[in-house]
């Protein structure tokens, strides 16, 4: 019932994700590094390379301001932060809360240095896509979403102020239920053909951009909501499905694997995950073992070893 | 984070728990608390008498004792005294402004005073906590004695933060070293000490004192008093082992759930904390009891839950001392 440990709770060792990076006309070596910089560690000549985010100028060399992977497009050299907000671009999925609601839009957290912004009208609207938004529905904005829902949405546009804006004008986009929803660093996400994952042990994964991740039971295509007879109320209900304990059982296996990737910063994505589950339904682990650190690092360990 | 939970997340997590088996967000089962790492000693803080650093999950805490000498005046009677304040780091709550931080500070500081100085009034036939530690505080009796301040950070809440800071006021206490005393008189050099020997010096150790002289002249005679040794060698406080214990319940109508989660609290907000202190054999004494969040509970669920409580708390308590006593060789 009760276990100890005099270690800090923090992981022991760290083995910290290496975004593939070698460049041979570069002095900096990524493998010495172990592909993080260090802060005011010099990088490149600026003579040969421009300075992007994350740099300044040392005299001749360009230096990192931040901890953090590099990232060069032609001769533009930048530096990712290992530890940082969202940095939202066009296009990006992400799973996000919404946090007050306003005159015609919400304030929605994205995880982004700014609250994002939803408006009423990136939103699909009950009986049909092409209808005008009326007074009645900026009156009723509570019954799509109140404070607190999660959902899932793409980056449309930004605002002059840097915020982005949001829109879910798609059968895929919208509210969240069946499932909890885990944290991690948005640097760990990959970027994949798509963000929606069923995984093979029957839940479906969204992989938000930002770092905020929707574990659930699996949806099976021709059951997902459609756009004919759009139907407001399956798509803005609160209720959750009926969900049996197998279903539940690999929701929480499956969160936990998340969570155990995020303590030692290594990449997660579809196959990641599929690979963990097996190596724990392999292992025979139950699924209270996936929080003893021990059985955390001996995952980590295979994963890196055995799957790559 | 101040993240408010959608309905279906909710009724998600109560479901999940009310569904046979029951199952939490993380795996556990119901009455399972998170791994617990405690550390001790002068790790956490070099200059207190004694400090723990207790994280269950995201939840830190961070306790310490310092020792001060307090004049008594007549009205204190001869007793040590403790004193607890509890901060709150503004990390722990950023959603929260200055006064909300403030209201929980002042509730969990006083929650802790009100158990540790719960000396007056006591029905029990054992002694409380605070009366057998005041015997260790006394320096001379009736005139001077030690203040003991028992100060909490609370670092981060990630739920269930009264146990915590309970388990690491208890770890501070345990780790606490009461430096020894002895008690010193001043006596004229011209006259002739009390036992008929010549004194060479203004100082005369009441220990030599005492073996030639009537024991009841100890306390008005002693002026002043002078450590035995090192600051840090010291004796424990006794009693140590009756330093209460709280346990927090969090309520549904058929199942209960130990050590929530921050996300389980918001879930679950009806929560009943019970605190227990043990004697050295065991015995159980209710040392005290919160009922917080909306909501109320049969009376009869009640005694059922006292009893239920009385056993974790007793698990704790076994399970924690036996990693303290590990800690300190």
């Amino acid at each position: 019932m009760f276990r100890f440990t005099s270690s800090t709770g923090k992981a022991r060792s760290n083995p910290v994700y290496v975004q593939g990076f070698d460049n041979k006309d570069m002095d900096w070596d990524a493998e010495t590094n172990a592909g993080i910089t260090a802060p005011g560690e010099t990088i490149v000549s600026s003579l040969e390379f421009m300075r992007g985010h994350g740099t300044f100028p040392d005299g001749d060399e360009v230096a990192a301001t931040v901890a953090g992977t590099l990232q060069r497009v032609n001769k533009l050299i930048s530096v990712k932060p290992i530890r940082s907000r969202y940095t939202p671009e066009i296009g990006d999925l992400v799973v996000a809360r919404i946090v007050e609601v306003q005159p015609r839009r919400w304030k929605v957290d994205a995880n982004g240095r700014q609250d994002a912004v939803l408006m009423l009208s990136s939103v699909n609207l009950p009986g049909g896509i092409q209808r005008r938004k009326l007074e009645s529905d900026e009156l009723q904005m509570r019954t799509f979403f109140e404070e607190g829902d999660l959902l899932v949405a793409e980056v449309q546009a930004f605002f002059a102020d840097g915020a982005m804006s949001l829109h879910t004008r798609s059968l895929r986009y919208g509210k969240l239920r069946n499932g909890q929803m885990i944290t991690v660093p948005p640097i760990l996400i990959k970027r994949l053909k798509s963000h929606f994952c069923a995984l093979t042990c029957g839940v479906d994964v969204i992989l938000g951009i930002n770092g905020y991740i929707w574990v659930s039971k699996h949806v099976k295509e021709n059951q997902q909501v459609g756009e004919e007879g759009f139907d407001a109320e399956s798509v803005y209900s609160n209720k959750n499905d009926y969900i049996d304990a197998t279903t539940r059982m690999a929701i929480v296996r499956v969160s936990n694997i998340i969570k155990i990737m995020a303590r030692y910063y290594y990449p997660i994505s579809d196959i990641v995950l599929n690979q963990a589950y097996d190596w724990i339904v392999e292992n025979d682990y139950e699924l209270k073992d996936l929080l003893n650190e021990d059985i955390g690092e001996a995952l980590i360990a295979a994963m890196s070893t055995t799957y790559q | 984070m101040a993240t408010i939970l959608s309905k279906a997340e909710k009724s998600y997590i109560v479901t999940s728990l009310t569904s046979s088996p029951p199952l939490r967000q993380d795996g556990r089962a119901p009455h399972d608390y998170r791994i617990i790492s405690v550390i001790t000693g002068d790790e956490v803080a070099p200059l207190a008498n004694g400090s723990a650093k207790i994280r269950v999950g995201g939840t830190e805490v961070v306790s310490a004792v310092r020792l001060e000498v307090e004049d008594l005046t007549s009205t204190d009677a001869h007793k040590g005294r403790i004193r607890c304040n509890v901060t709150c780091s503004p990390a722990a709550y950023p959603h929260l402004n200055g006064n909300q931080q403030d209201d929980i500070q002042s509730d969990l500081t006083s929650i802790l005073q009100a158990t540790f100085t719960s000396n007056d009034g006591s029905t029990s036939t054992t002694p409380t906590f605070l009366h057998q530690m005041s015997e260790t505080l006394t320096i001379l009796p009736g005139r001077k004695a030690w203040l003991l301040n028992l100060d909490a950070v609370v670092l981060s809440d990630g739920g269930n933060v009264y146990d915590v800071l309970f388990m690491a006021c208890r770890a501070a206490l345990w780790n606490t070293r009461v430096p020894k005393t002895r008690a010193v008189e001043y006596r004229d050099p011209t006259q002739k000490g009390v036992a008929g020997e010549k004194t060479i010096n203004n100082d005369v150790e009441m220990t030599d004192l005492w073996k030639s002289s009537v024991q009841t002249k100890k306390a008005t005679k002693a002026a002043d008093f002078e450590l035995e040794d090192y600051w840090d060698h010291g004796e424990p406080l006794a009693g140590r082992a009756r330093c209460p214990i709280a346990i927090t319940l969090n309520l549904l109508p058929t199942v209960h759930i130990l050590d929530a989660t921050r996300t389980e609290e918001q879930a679950v907000p009806l929560k009943l904390v019970i605190i227990y202190s043990f004697s050295q054999d065991g015995d159980a004494c209710f040392a005290g009891m919160r009922m917080l969040g909306p909501g109320d509970l049969p009376l009869e669920y009640l005694k059922g839950l006292l009893g239920e409580g009385e056993k974790y708390a007793k698990n704790l308590i076994l399970s924690l001392d036996s990693q303290l006593k590990t800690q300190w060789s």
